[in-house]
């Protein structure tokens, strides 16, 4: 990734795609497109092949969810294209295809979430890394249902460090949020890829595929 | 286990055994004043006869050595007393508790699978008991194995065999034949009655007394031939009301009291309505016709049990000059040479089983020719089936304008007690935030912060509006989809199967799923539910979604607001919700409602967009 990362930005509304256009120059990225509607996105993407793309689901011409298909159709022409899904709603459904490929670089967040500049830039920065930012909704509406057979075997706090690791938070930021070292999180991850059977790879695709896992236990 | 305690324990059990008759003799007396209208007896006789069984059970396990588990259903609940006090069931409230145990006693007991087979092991059984004295004296213990064996093939608990055999639903066909035909006699008696009582003041009262018997035939007919069968009834006429002086007029003559505009307004009612006419007619047609369908099949098939009874039964008791007189008599009867040696015994069985098989083959389908011409006659005529069509959706369009006002309040309110007013604070921090900044920089950085939060909320608040309302993922995704989400947020696990070739028309769309909502919610919530599936499908004009889980059903669309409410909305399109919830479970709803697919994925809506790029 350049210094600069480029971006798209899709977005129909015209005050929020300024917005976030004037967000990310000043956090330091290069937003190469910022376009309003599905098949301008499509090109844009095609063309630019951005190192992170910013997108809202609903989009014209459709109105439907003209974005989310815009991108889906993205990754699976260029698998692990990084894109940052953004949305006035979240649903489980979307959450799980956006992850379904296990390839990572997605995220998927409430509109809100802009109000806090500095996390969303954080977000940001992790999908183009190839990370994953999940929005802390969806996480509490999975955690909210029952837990079923792959999570059984999980212990409840490491349930809670799973969950945070679906957020898309690292290793320290889990500790910072749960209050104990790093070290004791790394342990907790261990263990969670070790009950659910995820075999060593580069750690961030292992946190990917625990997230799936996750997600298809709810 | 010595030889002579076997032999003591095989005359036990076979004198056990012959006491089952006496049980038979007892459960046939009950059935006897079962048919005079003496229901209670029959769940006593059939559970005082367990005794029987549970001692064979026992004894099979300690004499025999095989362990026969119970095969019975649990027993049911006991009923509870409402808040009000009363006791309910269905759409009735009783004061006191027995007669709801009763019927569900009743229920629990003629339901259960187990009791077909103790009453057939009732009936063989003696002869059981005999076999096994002489085998016990012939070969000793072992055959004391060999009787616990058979209990606990016909007083264990067995699999409920998912699909039936041919002869098996061949023979309820027959069966379903038989009921459809009697039902119509019964049709035809009480026919009779109405005629008589034509001139009667209590006309209209018999004629209503005595459609139970029809709508009993349209729904076991609907339950055993798959034909469904519709009410065709006017429904009863509107209380007369009275004039302004409180007298009530008919025609040109005033009364004081509404006994004679009631009576005149219900004779005219029932006998305006060509359905009071047809059932006369049903009543002599349909016996006719299951009479004309029923004759060959019977025929043929007691023509084959009873040659194959004849050819085999009366060979086993040669020893008995009566019986080898009867069959070489039957045969003459039915048409065979007579038969004496084995030789043409074998030779004319294949003749009589063919004649079995034959009676028994096309009884599914005459049975459903049957239930055919019953709806002709039955149910109701075009004209009738468009006015009950036309009076419902005039009801439900009341209702639902009522419910869309209510709706619209609703979001009224919320709109003006949660967001508005936030918003309305929101303006009033920023004023605070304007005066600060340049004095106090500090707490104009917390208010700007505060703010932030604020505006989260209300989003969060509008959020949970907008899908009250109308769920975004149905917008952008369809039914299909939209319900895939909803069962991913339950906390049940649920399977949503099916599929659609298109959308489904916008309104019809919300409205279905929000009945899925509702039934998943309840599910989850009364039903205490773990699993559910949920299959949608569309066909012939019509939208099914089915939502079936493993909950203690008894659920009572009746009793539900929730139900009531989803029936309410389903009825401005002229959709059902039909609803199956035995107590004890599964607990299966289907949502049916009429509508087109359209099958563009979608239109382009209007743009809510403020700028268009």
């Amino acid at each position: 990734m350049s210094a600069r990362p480029r971006t798209v930005v899709a977005e129909d509304q015209y005050l929020l795609r300024d917005g976030l256009t004037h967000l990310l120059t000043a956090h330091g990225f290069d937003v190469v497109a910022a376009v309003g509607s599905g098949p301008e996105l499509a090109a844009a993407l095609r063309e630019h092949r951005p190192d992170v793309s910013i997108v809202d689901v609903r989009m014209p011409p459709t109105n439907t969810d003209e974005g989310l298909q815009v991108a889906l159709a993205a990754r699976r022409e260029s698998p692990g294209l990084p894109i940052l899904v953004l949305s006035q709603h979240v649903e489980q459904l979307y959450a799980r295809e956006l992850l379904a490929d296990g390839t990572g670089a997605v995220g998927y967040l409430l509109k809100d979430r802009v109000f806090n500049a500095a996390d969303f830039i954080d977000a940001v920065r992790r999908v183009a890394a190839g990370g994953t930012a999940m929005d802390p909704e969806v996480i509490a509406k999975l955690v909210a249902g029952n837990a079923s057979d792959p999570l059984a075997a999980l212990t409840p706090r490491e349930r809670e460090v799973l969950a945070l690791m679906a957020e898309g938070c690292s290793n320290a930021a889990v500790a910072a949020r749960l209050h104990f070292s790093e070290g004791a999180v790394g342990k907790h991850t261990a263990n969670i890829f070790a009950k659910l059977g995820i075999a060593a790879s580069d750690d961030t695709n292992r946190r990917v595929l625990a997230v799936l896992a996750y997600l298809s236990a709810g | 286990m010595t030889y002579p305690t076997a032999v003591r324990r095989a005359f036990a059990l076979a004198g056990l055994a012959l006491m089952s008759w006496f049980d038979v003799l007892v459960e046939l007396l009950a059935f006897a004043l079962l048919c005079v209208g003496l229901v209670f007896f029959l769940p006593s006789a059939i559970l005082w006869a367990r005794g029987r069984s549970r001692r064979t059970r026992a004894l099979a396990g300690s004499w025999c050595g095989v362990e026969v588990p119970d095969p019975y259903r649990p027993e049911p609940p006991e009923p509870v007393r409402e808040r009000d006090g009363w006791y309910r069931d269905g759409n009735q409230l009783f004061k006191r508790s027995w007669w709801i145990r009763v019927n569900r006693r009743i229920n629990w007991v003629m339901d259960d699978a187990a009791v077909g087979r103790e009453l057939q092991w009732q009936l063989v059984n003696p002869v059981a008991g005999l076999v096994l004295v002489v085998a016990t004296v012939l070969s000793g213990p072992r055959a004391l194995r060999g009787y616990g064996r058979w209990t606990r093939w016909w007083l264990g608990p067995r699999a409920a065999r998912l699909r039936a055999g041919w002869r098996h639903r061949h023979s309820e066909s027959l069966g379903h034949q038989i009921g459809i035909f009697v039902l119509g006699l019964i049709h035809l008696v009480l026919a009779c009655a109405q005629l008589v009582a034509l001139v009667l003041p209590f006309f209209p009262a018999l004629v209503v007394a005595s459609r139970t018997v029809p709508d009993t035939a349209r729904r076991e007919i609907h339950n055993w031939t798959g034909v469904r069968i519709p009410r065709p009834y006017l429904p009863p006429p509107p209380l007369p009301v009275p004039r302004a002086d409180g007298l009530f007029q008919v025609g040109k003559q005033l009364y004081e009291e509404p006994w004679w505009p009631v009576q005149r307004a219900r004779f005219r009612w029932i006998t305006r309505d060509p359905a009071t006419w047809r059932d006369l007619a049903a009543a002599v047609l349909v016996p006719v016709v299951s009479a004309v369908l029923l004759i060959p099949t019977v025929v043929l098939t007691f023509w084959g049990i009873g040659g194959l009874a004849a050819l085999w039964a009366g060979r086993f008791i040669s020893g008995w000059p009566a019986a080898q007189q009867a069959s070489a008599h039957y045969f003459e009867v039915i048409g065979l040479p007579v038969v004496t040696s084995l030789g043409p015994a074998l030779a004319v069985t294949p003749v009589a089983l063919a004649a079995l098989v034959l009676g028994l083959a096309p009884t599914t389908w005459l049975a459903r020719q049957q239930a055919r011409f019953a709806r002709l006659v039955l149910g109701p005529t075009e004209a009738i089936r468009l006015a009950q069509r036309v009076r419902r959706l005039d009801q439900t369009r009341s209702d639902v304008t009522v419910a869309q006002a209510a709706e619209l309040r609703r979001i009224e309110r919320d709109l003006h007690d949660g967001i508005q007013s936030r918003l309305v604070a929101m303006g009033m921090k920023l004023g605070a935030v304007e005066a600060l900044i340049d004095s106090d920089p500090a707490a104009a950085k917390k208010l700007a912060a505060d703010l932030r939060a604020a505006s989260a909320e209300a989003l969060t608040e509008l959020r949970v509006l907008v899908r009250g309302i109308h769920p975004p993922v149905l917008s952008e995704r369809g039914l299909l989809d939209a319900v895939r989400a909803v069962a991913l947020d339950s906390p049940l696990k649920a399977e949503v199967t099916g599929s659609l070739a298109g959308r489904v028309e916008e309104p019809v769309e919300a409205c279905a799923y929000f009945a899925v909502c509702e039934l998943l919610g309840n599910a989850a919530k009364h039903g205490a539910a773990r699993r559910v599936t949920i299959s949608l499908e569309h066909g012939d004009g019509l939208l099914r979604v089915t939502v079936t889980d493993d909950g203690k059903g008894g659920a009572d669309a009746a009793r539900g607001s929730g139900l009531r409410g989803i029936e309410r909305r389903l009825g401005a399109f002229d959709g059902t919700l039909t609803l199956t919830s035995p107590l004890g479970g599964p607990t299966e709803a289907i949502v049916e409602v009429p509508c087109q697919l359209d099958p563009e994925p979608s239109s382009p809506k209007t743009s809510t967009s403020s700028e268009t790029a």
